[in-house]
């Protein structure tokens, strides 16, 4: 777990958050602080309660126990000042549908207090989203990009996103991510949750890990990326001193030994910590093609959702069959 | 404009049957009970305008009509949430009580422009057939209706607030409305059973007959109050619960 540093202020406090409903334990005992000017990126299986905790936020549901503290103000005495600060996409977005998305927007504008509709104008042409369509006659996706215009429209201190790029192609996914970076610039927060994992990397400064309503851990993006370890697929001659590189101290994992049509074998495996005994073993070996890359976000948060299987010997599931190359 | 226009043509009619001798007797056979459990002594003569715009509006027809349109606008708080929209609206900065009292306002608006057209009309084709009834009756008719229908759409708003669903909503307006019914005409029947009725709203909708009597404040208040309290209901209701 990270400490934070005391000078930070925290836009959001969750402090030991409960939360039931009936029998079931949605939010156990969540101790959380997200920082001003910060990416925070909530992840976790389907109903691990990220969505629990974001309603909490907004007043939707009430506590069982513990202190939800936003903007510096009690989540339910003061949810009327922190919802117009706040900007919210849900997770299964439901939207009028009788309207066009240009009414629906300014409707929106209003409720919030008019603060002009020049910015979600310019969001909505950027995300290719044409605002003189009804809503109902819009696809999934272009209803999804409502959804982000809406949230980001009228520049909020706080943007709380529940699986914002769902139903997104992968260029407007690009689109959202400058403009979350855009808004940080600005001076806002964002809390995400997300279950793409490639995205919270890229977007996110920190991250926490919720399973079954339990905080399970929060990472600096970087510290991981750094940590991470490397997957390393070599191609050497059939025949080489294979050996030499699978029992190099640093390898945490096998993946495959399979010898390919070409006279070679292709050597796939996993490494942590210094590279450089690697580099010296693949220097003395006639190598034809290597690749180093780092391992996922994805993978680590695998890992560490299974534990016994990540601490299992590197040798426990070696493939010997088809080549990859 | 369908419950005008169904307004007009009943009304249209009923020079075709005031007066009517043959019409008259061919009533009087009817078993007393039949006559009883479709609206008591008075309401089942139909060749008095009262009687024939009783029968075949007010203790029935129309309040079914008006109540479709306000429960319908009622339970919708419910659908919007089974549907996600309520999580749209309350994620601005506004207060769940307005979301509730607004909608309470919007039926009682409907429910008044549907009851003023309804009135309009009877007043209109009434006084081309000469109907000679005073307006005041119809007024307090068309009123006290209003009330009635109003009180169960608030109760289906109390439902939907509390429940957040469509379906339970209109589900009790509508037992409501008809358990109601069958009471206050059962208990013109049955002896043992005629307390019963002064726990139905309808009897204070119909029972004073306000289209012979005219106006009849205790009916006015017997409605209005529960009426009101079912909104009050609803605003505390929504505002405590967890939205689903």
């Amino acid at each position: 777990m990270v400490m934070s540093p005391p000078e930070s202020e925290s836009v959001i406090v969750f402090e030991r958050l409960t939360k039931r409903f009936g029998p079931t334990l949605a939010v156990a005992n969540l101790d959380l602080e997200v920082h001003a000017g910060e990416v925070f990126g909530f992840i976790g299986p389907n109903g691990a309660g990220k969505t629990t905790a974001i309603r909490v936020l907004l007043d939707f549901l009430r506590p069982s126990s513990g202190a939800v503290r936003v903007l510096g103000l009690d989540a339910r005495e003061d949810s009327l000042n922190i919802r117009s600060r706040t900007g919210y996409l849900p997770a299964d977005l439901a939207l009028y549908e009788h309207i066009n998305a240009a009414d629906l927007l300014s409707w929106l504008d209003r409720l919030r207090g008019r603060h002009g509709l020049d910015h979600g104008r310019a969001l909505a042409k950027r995300l290719d989203l044409d605002l003189s369509r009804r809503v109902g006659d819009l696809s999934t996706g272009n209803r999804q990009k409502i959804g982000v215009v809406q949230a980001f429209m009228h520049r909020p201190e706080l943007l709380i996103l529940d699986e914002p790029t769902s139903g997104l192609d992968p260029l407007v996914r690009q689109v959202f991510r400058d403009m979350v970076a855009e808004a940080v610039y600005e001076g806002s927060t964002v809390f995400l949750s997300s279950h793409v994992l490639s995205e919270v990397e890229d977007i996110c400064d920190r991250v926490g890990m919720i399973v079954h309503g339990e905080l399970k851990s929060i990472d600096h993006i970087a510290d991981l990326r750094t940590n991470a370890g490397r997957h390393v697929r070599a191609t050497v001659p059939a025949g080489s001193n294979i050996g030499a590189l699978v029992r190099l101290p640093g390898v945490t994992k096998v993946h495959s030994i399979v010898p390919c049509r070409s006279g070679t074998t292709e050597v796939a495996f996993d490494m942590a910590g210094d590279l450089q005994d690697l580099i010296l073993v693949l220097g003395t070996l006639d190598v034809s093609d290597l690749i180093v890359e780092p391992r996922t976000l994805e993978e680590l948060f695998l890992d560490r959702l299974n534990p016994t299987e990540a601490a299992e010997a590197p040798w426990a599931h070696v493939q010997r069959d088809a080549c990859v190359s | 404009m369908g419950i005008a226009l169904y307004c007009g043509v009943m009304v249209a009619f009923f020079p075709t049957i005031r007066g009517s001798e043959s019409y008259a007797a061919a009533l009087e056979d009817y078993p007393d009970a039949l006559k009883e459990l479709f609206g008591g002594d008075t309401g089942f003569e139909l060749t008095t305008a009262s009687g024939y715009l009783n029968a075949q509006l007010f203790s029935l027809v129309l309040p079914i009509l008006l109540s479709i349109v306000a429960i319908g606008a009622a339970a919708q708080l419910g659908a919007e949430e089974e549907r996600g929209l309520v999580d749209l609206v309350l994620s601005n900065p506004i207060r769940r009580r307005r979301l509730v009292l607004e909608r309470a306002l919007g039926m009682g608006i409907i429910v008044f422009i549907l009851s003023a057209v309804i009135l309009a009309t009877l007043g209109v084709v009434g006084a081309m057939v000469d109907l000679d009834l005073p307006f005041q009756n119809m007024l307090a008719a068309t009123a006290t209706t209003s009330l009635l229908v109003l009180l169960h759409g608030f109760l289906a708003l109390a439902v939907a607030a509390g429940s957040g669903r469509r379906g339970p909503a209109v589900a009790a307006a509508t037992v409501a409305l008809a358990v109601g019914y069958v009471l206050n005409a059962l208990a013109a029947l049955v002896d043992w059973m005629e307390p019963a009725r002064f726990a139905t709203p309808w009897h204070y909708a119909t029972g004073n007959t306000p289209l012979v009597n005219g106006w009849s404040p205790e009916s006015i208040v017997a409605l209005a109050v529960p009426a009101l309290a079912f909104v009050a209901l609803s605003v505390m209701f929504f505002e405590r619960r967890d939205l689903s």
